[in-house]
């Protein structure tokens, strides 16, 4: 019960208090007006390039926008601890790691699902999307497998900052590695085969290629493939994630690191 | 006041030369953009288109930095707590304020190598300029017409209460409008006008008419004339900053 109770309530609790975009006045901007830009930049851009259509584009960067929140809220849902010098306070707790680091996941998933759909909306509106109400329902699968990948990704991140003073560049090369390498904006096959074995490890590849075929009109029974894929990327993102938070906390504790900021 | 703004200049340069973020953001993003352009467009396709792509993720690069850079001008000094000192020194306040704004624009400088290089290295893109001595011209005409875009970012945007979000969101839309990858013509028709009182368009068109070929000396002029209107809009807009700063005595609260 104690677990349940660290990873629902601790996990909404540090959302409230550590997710840097919870102020209407910044979460406008940043989870809306932004995501919003991006996508439609990178529509325009395929049709100036004639490279793919509107919905390839609204898929790929509806899923980037779902996983700006999912990175990099989870991230500072961990890392943002050092910030506000409580990082000492909470790793001396008698909490479990799994409960208390994982149920800073989950608000930040659900943030991203909303993002995802926002942007999905927003796109019937703006560009050439016309989604079928059928294809709805495994799309949202598709959303929050990759988000949850995704917010995977977030704690190993938040990992190292457990270690390191700033997590901020490590972000953006993730972030940068995801507009490029996951198929949102540039088909994958186009890429050299050993960046496509490096695509096919990163989370977000499988679930927008499963949102894609959806879209297309295949069953989600039809993508089962790449939807537990998708989930089987963030299993081990998750695993290797809380290996790496007991790892480099013991590593701040050895270090005397903990409030080094 | 030359002193003041050369001065100013040099030293926040160097100060973003040395911060890891900023370098990082300047020669990252810009490959990032590139290398998209690139593929989107066709890897072996026209030498030129790529070339082009190559300096439209630069002014990219630049506008990017500007927009983050700027919007938070303000704040930034507020929070080192210089900016009560720097409204009193005895010095016009915007040419206090227009190096650090420049100066955010200028560390484009390296965006441009990097990209090019990359784009040459990986892609095999040949650096030809078509105008190479029209190029030293155009690229500080467009640091400096995007610098005092970004200073009139810094005195307006300001009363946002969260301006460095605010002005980071508004980076996709400025790559979109000015048509540094994706033409105007592709754009609706109502986004050309918006394009024209844009920095960026004017930059980029400099940039590429002098690299590429064509007539860059109104795209230069074009610079430098939205640099004062630009210029005249922000002493404008500093003067009643600050007059509403010292009447509520809000200039030292974050």
């Amino acid at each position: 019960m104690n677990w349940l109770r660290v990873f629902f309530v601790g996990g909404l609790t540090s959302y409230r208090a550590l997710f840097a975009w919870l102020n209407p006045w910044v979460f406008g901007p940043t989870l809306i007006i932004y995501p919003l830009a991006q996508l439609v930049f990178y529509a325009y851009l395929g049709r100036a390039a004639h490279a793919e259509s509107d919905t390839y584009f609204v898929v790929g960067d509806a899923f980037i926008a779902a996983a700006l929140p999912a990175v990099w809220g989870t991230a500072q849902g961990v890392a943002g601890e050092r910030r506000t010098q409580t990082l000492g306070m909470l790793l001396s707790s008698p909490a479990s790691r799994l409960a208390l680091f994982l149920g800073r996941a989950l608000p930040t998933i659900v943030n991203g699902f909303v993002i995802a759909v926002f942007c999905f909306a927003a796109s019937t509106v703006l560009l050439n999307f016309h989604p079928s109400a059928a294809a709805l329902p495994g799309l949202s699968i598709a959303i929050v497998a990759s988000t949850f990948s995704c917010a995977a990704v977030g704690l190993w991140i938040g990992a190292f900052g457990l270690r390191g003073r700033s997590t901020t560049a490590l972000n953006n090369v993730v972030l940068v590695a995801f507009l490029l390498l996951t198929g949102a904006n540039v088909p994958i096959s186009r890429f050299p085969g050993w960046v496509q074995t490096v695509s096919s490890v990163l989370p977000l590849t499988h679930g927008i290629k499963a949102g894609r075929e959806i879209l297309a009109g295949a069953s989600v029974s039809h993508t089962t493939g790449l939807l537990l894929t998708e989930l089987a990327v963030g299993i081990v993102y998750t695993t290797t994630a809380a290996l790496a938070l007991k790892l480099l906390e013991a590593e701040s504790r050895r270090t005397a690191s903990l409030e080094t900021f | 006041m030359i002193r003041l703004l050369v001065n100013g200049l040099r030293i926040h340069f160097i100060q973003l030369s040395r911060s890891s973020n900023d370098i990082v953001a300047m020669t990252l993003w810009p490959i990032l953009y590139a290398t998209l352009a690139y593929y989107l467009f066709g890897a072996h396709s026209n030498p030129r288109v790529l070339f082009s792509a190559s300096l439209g993720a630069t002014v990219m690069a630049i506008w990017g930095s500007v927009t983050t850079g700027s919007s938070g001008a303000l704040d930034n000094q507020r929070r080192y707590g210089t900016l009560e000192l720097l409204v009193a020194a005895p010095v016009p306040f915007m040419a206090v304020l227009a190096p650090i704004t420049i100066a955010t624009a200028s560390i484009g400088i390296y965006a441009l190598a990097t990209t090019l290089l990359w784009g040459w290295l990986v892609f095999g893109i040949p650096v030809h300029l078509a105008h190479p001595l029209l190029f030293v011209v155009a690229l500080p005409s467009a640091v400096i017409a995007i610098g005092m875009l970004g200073l009139l970012i810094a005195t307006t945007i300001v009363v946002y209460r969260a301006a460095n979000f605010l002005g980071n969101s508004l980076e996709y839309p400025g790559w979109l409008v000015t048509g540094l990858l994706v033409p105007v013509s592709v754009l609706p028709a109502w986004v050309q006008p918006i394009s024209w009182v844009l920095a960026p368009t004017w930059g980029m068109r400099a940039l590429r008419h002098a690299a590429l070929g064509g007539s860059t000396l109104p795209d230069i002029g074009a610079c430098l004339a939205v640099s004062l209107i630009y210029a005249g809009l922000a002493l404008f807009s500093i003067r009643g900053l600050e007059r509403l700063a010292r009447r509520r005595a809000t200039l030292a609260l974050s």
